[in-house]
């Protein structure tokens, strides 16, 4: 029977979920390994294992309430050892390596942020940041929106303007949340975003990194920012 | 062996299965990864 790993604890972790539901269906209970200072939470690994949306919120469920009391190494999704001896020997291999990143990750969890651009507020923000733009636009429209020629000219450059706007806000959301964290880290880019930003903020500073958060929805009205946390630290285990 | 439906379950974090959606690429993608270990998911496409 192989074992599905959800995270590595101390053995001193004073509440780890054991027994809670953990994947499957029906889910597997939760046990836990312990081998020197380290405990790990796995169950039963179950046949086919897929990452369907059940099985990822009970990876997520397991590992938040285990971070609830004590830090704890979120594992990737789908992490299985052959066999329980397998995992305790990994354990046992690198018992410093993962005392010194639960040590670093004590106390600390993972807010991510993902930035967009609210397409019509954007739009008056390019305009009036550019004079020279904004009387473009606005010859055009007298002129009953120009020939064919013009209104190409003036989308290009409102594009250009807008993605310009789009690496500029990037680096502020960036910078204005370092201030509140203890660490930040670039998530994969996809399209639709103009930042999918991680944050390592201490537990006891949440209040302040949401605070600056709403601060710079306030500020910049033409930002959209969807913020997900607390986290376990997936971003800063490595 | 009779097994209860366990369809309750999912339904009972609203909260977090929103968030959810939001964070699939951190679940999927971040987090400790364990040479020695099989990874099942990498198998599976995500798109």
């Amino acid at each position: 029977m192989s074992t599905y790993v959800y995270g590595i604890a101390r053995s001193s972790h004073p509440s780890l979920p054991d027994k809670a539901d953990g994947i499957g269906d029906p889910p597997r209970p939760v046990r836990v390994i312990r081998q020197g200072q380290l405990a790990a939470l796995v169950s039963d690994a179950p046949d086919n294992l897929r990452p369907k949306r059940r099985d990822l919120l009970a990876h997520q469920n397991v590992l938040r309430q285990a971070g609830e009391a004590g830090s704890v190494l979120p594992l990737r999704f789908g992490g299985v050892s052959p066999d329980d001896e397998t995992l305790a020997a990994v354990l046992a291999e690198r018992e410093e390596h993962y005392l010194e990143r639960l040590g670093a990750l004590d106390g600390k969890v993972e807010y991510n942020v993902k930035a967009s651009h609210d397409e019509e507020s954007v739009l008056h923000r390019v305009l009036a940041d550019d004079p020279e733009l904004r009387s473009l636009a606005e010859a055009n429209r007298t002129a009953g929106g120009g020939t064919h020629e013009q209104k190409i000219q003036l989308g290009e450059r409102i594009a250009a303007a807008v993605q310009q706007r789009e690496a500029r806000d990037g680096d502020l959301v960036r910078a204005t949340l370092e201030g509140v964290c203890e660490e930040a880290s670039a998530g994969p880019q996809s399209v639709g975003w103009l930042a999918n930003l991680s944050f390592l903020v201490n537990r006891e500073r949440s209040a302040d990194f949401v605070n600056a958060v709403d601060a710079l929805r306030v500020e910049q009205p033409h930002l959209v920012l969807t913020v997900t946390g607390p986290l376990p630290p997936y971003s800063f285990v490595e | 062996m009779t097994v209860v439906p366990a369809q309750q379950q999912q339904q009972g974090r609203g909260g977090g299965s929103s968030g959810l959606y939001d964070v699939l690429e951190l679940i999927l993608d971040r987090g400790l990864v364990i040479d020695a270990f099989v990874r099942v998911s990498s198998s599976v496409s995500r798109s």
